[in-house]
């Protein structure tokens, strides 16, 4: 059995809005409540962790009553980092699987979810090719890397609690900082990391300009009749 | 249980869509709402199949719509189908027409159809069903002294097809159904002079929904479905 555990504690600093992106509406509702609904239908999700901002837990609350999520739901508090938040919301967890996802791509389907839980590696990830040109550099270029061998990760991601927490320990000792939950277990475990197929629909809503794709991939590939 | 709920179930286009639905063993059960006690009652006894109850609401009263929906819910654990077809008029001009008369037709003909849809997708979302409306062609085409009736099916038509493109998601299906001139007793408040033989009868609206429920496939939710029947005047 797997727990979600569900990331909302993003400040929204990128999109220049007043309140964080992932409470903005898409296409008539919250952000973050249209992926909360499809994991709310996953038979392999026995509960529900979100981390959040603790002056967030009373709204979230409710949007989730009046949209009749079923699952139980636990809170953990966002810390200063990505990084922090996973940590405090795995140390809660009583499965020993767990799901990650965030507030912030609610473009995921039940397919895909299911697909993830179905596998049988504990640790598995959503990625996609890159189609375009990656360098690295500063002010001037320094490297070319050969986009063949690169990857766009996507969440939701799948690992074993157990491998996470004590891949996320080692990382606090060695004061390492990581933005995915995949790079800090590969980096800090040998434990193996698969990869599957993504979806380029689900996106990560972060700039201005997401906003107006969200529409826009809601209206033809969620809400088409 | 597969379940479906019907206002306005006592008589017109309501009953005959009761009795025709339940004649086919389309639903395990129905839920009758309508304010008169006695006329629920002869549409459950000309109902063939299922299991029916009746709820005695007076849809004027919204504070109550959220109870019934959960009563009904406990006994059935789901709402595959909901049907709002209870309506209400009271033609005036606008000088004549009071803020009570209006507010009251704005609650049975838009506010409880809010309400009713609100709480049963909170449950139907789980594995989508069909939502129909009943509005009327007054909703899109007006007369001069049915204000309040006019703009209350004009705003139920918007709000059926806005459902429908918010509803998409879940697999639920909301028709919007408009009448025309339809041989009901709201229609005697509307045009007294007129024939009732004259004019399309309640059952054959009730044939259209029956297809929209029964057999439609996704072709004709998120319209503006109008029906109406050409009746020849008697020559005198």
């Amino acid at each position: 059995m797997n727990t979600l555990l569900f990331l909302s504690g993003g400040k929204g600093l990128r999109t220049n809005k007043n309140i964080p992106k992932q409470y903005i509406s898409i296409a008539g509702k919250p952000m973050f409540i249209h992926s909360l609904e499809k994991f709310d239908r996953i038979e392999g999700i026995s509960e529900i962790v979100i981390v959040c901002e603790k002056n967030y837990i009373e709204y979230i609350r409710n949007i989730c009553k009046q949209f009749n999520i079923k699952k139980k739901i636990f809170f953990a508090d966002a810390g200063n980092t990505r990084q922090q938040s996973v940590y405090n919301g795995l140390k809660i967890i009583r499965t020993p699987s767990v799901i990650i996802h965030e507030a912030a791509r609610p473009f995921i389907t039940i397919e895909e979810i299911e697909n993830l839980i179905s596998i049988e590696e504990a640790n598995v990830v959503f990625a996609i090719k890159i189609p375009f040109t990656v360098l690295k550099g500063g002010e001037f270029i320094e490297q070319i890397l050969n986009r063949d061998e690169l990857f766009n990760i996507q969440l939701p991601q799948k690992f074993s609690v157990e491998n996470l927490l004590q891949a996320h320990e080692i990382a606090i000792l060695r004061e390492q900082e990581f933005t995915d939950d995949s790079s800090l277990l590969f980096n800090n475990s040998s434990m193996k990391i698969k990869i599957i197929e993504g979806s380029s629909f689900n996106i990560k809503i972060t700039n201005e300009v997401d906003f107006i794709l969200a529409d826009e991939i809601h209206r033809e590939y969620f809400s088409r009749r | 249980m597969k379940s479906c709920i019907i206002t306005g179930a006592g008589s017109g286009i309501g009953r005959e869509v009761a009795i025709k639905l339940s004649g086919y063993n389309n639903f395990d059960y129905y839920a009758l709402l309508g304010r008169n006690q006695e006329e629920l009652l002869r549409t459950k006894l000309l109902m063939k199949n299922g299991e029916v109850e009746i709820y005695n609401i007076d849809l004027i009263d919204t504070s109550k719509i959220a109870d019934v929906v959960s009563q009904i819910i406990s006994k059935t654990n789901s709402i595959d189908c909901l049907l709002n077809i209870a309506g209400f008029t009271d033609p005036q001009s606008l000088l004549t027409t009071t803020y009570d008369s209006f507010e009251t037709t704005y609650k049975v003909n838009v506010f409880s159809p809010f309400l009713l849809i609100r709480e049963c997708v909170r449950y139907m979302k789980e594995n989508g069903g069909k939502i129909l409306n009943i509005a009327s062609t007054a909703g899109s085409s007006p007369r001069p002294g049915w204000l309040s009736y006019s703009s209350s099916k004009a705003a139920l038509i918007s709000m059926s097809l806005t459902l429908a493109e918010e509803l998409a998601e879940y697999g639920i299906k909301v028709y919007c159904v408009s009448p025309g001139r339809c041989a009901t007793k709201l229609r005697v408040k509307l045009a007294p002079q007129e024939d009732p033989r004259m004019i399309m009868q309640p059952e054959e609206v009730a044939q259209v929904i029956y297809n929209l429920l029964i057999t439609d496939d996704g072709c004709l939710d998120g319209q503006n479905i109008i029906v109406r029947k050409q009746v020849k005047k008697q020559i005198l």
